[in-house]
């Protein structure tokens, strides 16, 4: 993968990345996802990380986002900007098919130990071997954590270049395209980490507005042996699919790894 | 009328696609009297509207009729958009036209696909979509019968937002 050169990275946003905020959900919200336009469009996109289905919370560095046009190519965002509750960033559309965006925060590692006659819990965000456990340390366990965040936009017909598999880290293949998620329809993504397909794995998937309703509606779902979940969505609009994955590995740096995936989709009226 | 009741619904459908270089097997007509309302306030744009057919597994036949002016706001016939407008490879500019004023515009479906080709006998189901800026998107359908022994048909339907009730006749 390139690396980006025309953002400077910034300290605040590998802050926000790092395992502290694990389980502080990180999204990006797209003004629209499906789109008519024969011409180039601009599309507008929030990002923060919060717990709200879709309210703000905090900002997020914008410089692990990259875009993926119909064709693979990467492009480069328009205007961004970094408020105080969340960031801002412009892109425009200008091919038909379906584009990726995606924030792959950088790999970080956390060791976790409990010590001391009450097994207190404690972490150092540091690996294997540059982690300095104190004598007596039990279950001593480093994790190398990525956090992802994703949505597909769609001109036109939805396409699948941007969607093929490498078999490299977690992927999301769409048996069910992600501009094809329909009200009162089943809807199949499988998930696969190098390849393999993720059996077991807890799913949420939340539908837009929690801050305007008493319950927070959240499927809770399990991926089947093959990596498939299904799901049925009883609401239009904007959903996001939250998944965590651990896998032990055998690595001089770290015990197991770990994604923190983050999908926005739309699902659409029937 | 062939007699379906007798065959197998395979070989209906043989006899009916070699049939249809004759004559058309399935001489029906569909006449939909789209209904655009008289919209209320100071805001009142004209909707963009779609009309098509669906089959009996929702699976699109064909699109009528597209009224509209700017491409960017055709995904707003949501429906429509999701199941056929996107995927439209220039076939639909002869059914494309402008936008209408409200009251009632009489469209018509001849009974075939969208290669022109006539369509089996069996269920079908109309779809009339209207989404207005300012103002709501509706959309109403009517599930019709070509065939099968099927006689002349008329359906009321009920008025929505953005069209109102329509009266839609199937002559066979």
């Amino acid at each position: 993968m390139k690396k980006r050169t025309w953002l400077g990275a910034t300290a605040l946003s590998l802050a926000l990345l790092a395992p502290s905020v694990q389980a502080h959900p990180l999204w990006m919200l797209p003004s629209e996802f499906n789109l008519s336009t024969e011409e180039s469009f601009w599309i507008t996109v929030d990002a923060t990380a919060a717990h709200g289905v879709f309210t703000f919370d905090k900002p997020l560095g914008l410089d692990s986002v990259s875009i993926y046009k119909p064709n693979g190519d990467r492009q480069r965002m328009g205007s961004y900007f970094k408020g105080k509750r969340r960031s801002v960033f412009d892109l425009e559309i200008d091919t038909a098919g379906t584009y990726k965006v995606e924030l792959s925060g950088q790999q970080r590692y956390v060791t976790t130990y409990e010590i001391g006659a009450r097994n207190t819990s404690r972490r150092i965000f540091a690996n294997k071997q540059e982690a300095e456990i104190p004598e007596g340390a039990k279950n001593v366990k480093t994790t190398a954590v990525q956090t992802l965040s994703a949505f597909y936009v769609t001109q036109g017909a939805p396409s699948n270049k941007v969607l093929e598999a490498t078999g490299k880290g977690f992927e999301l293949h769409p048996l069910t395209h992600p501009s094809d998620v329909v009200a009162k329809e089943n809807a199949r993504f499988k998930f696969t980490f190098d390849g393999e397909p993720l059996a077991n794995l807890d799913i949420e998937i939340t539908p837009h507005g929690t801050a305007w309703r008493n319950s927070r509606e959240q499927m809770n779902l399990k991926t089947d042996k093959n990596g498939v979940v299904t799901f049925k969505p009883t609401v239009v609009g904007p959903h996001l699919l939250m998944t965590s994955m651990r896998k032990n590995v055998k690595s001089p740096l770290a015990d197991a790894a770990g994604v923190n995936y983050h999908l926005t989709f739309e699902v659409l009226s029937q | 009328m062939i007699q379906t009741k007798k065959v197998t619904t395979l070989a209906a459908l043989v006899l009916i696609s070699a049939l249809t270089s004759v004559s058309s097997a399935l001489a029906a007509e569909v006449s939909i009297e789209v209904n655009l309302p008289v919209s209320e306030g100071s805001m009142n744009y004209r909707p963009y509207v779609a009309v098509w057919v669906e089959d009996a597994q929702d699976q699109t036949v064909k699109t009528i009729a597209v009224w509209r002016k700017e491409a960017d706001w055709l995904k707003d016939m949501r429906r429509w958009w999701r199941k056929a407008g996107r995927y439209d490879q220039g076939e639909l500019d002869s059914v494309t036209g402008a936008t209408r004023r409200p009251g009632k515009h009489e469209v018509k479906w001849d009974a075939t696909n969208q290669q022109g080709e006539a369509v089996p006998a069996g269920q079908y189901t109309l779809n009339i979509e209207a989404s207005r800026e300012h103002g709501s998107r509706s959309w109403v359908r009517q599930t019709i019968t070509l065939g099968k022994g099927e006689g002349n048909q008329v359906y009321t339907t009920k008025a929505a937002e953005e069209l109102g009730s329509m009266t839609i006749k199937v002559s066979h």
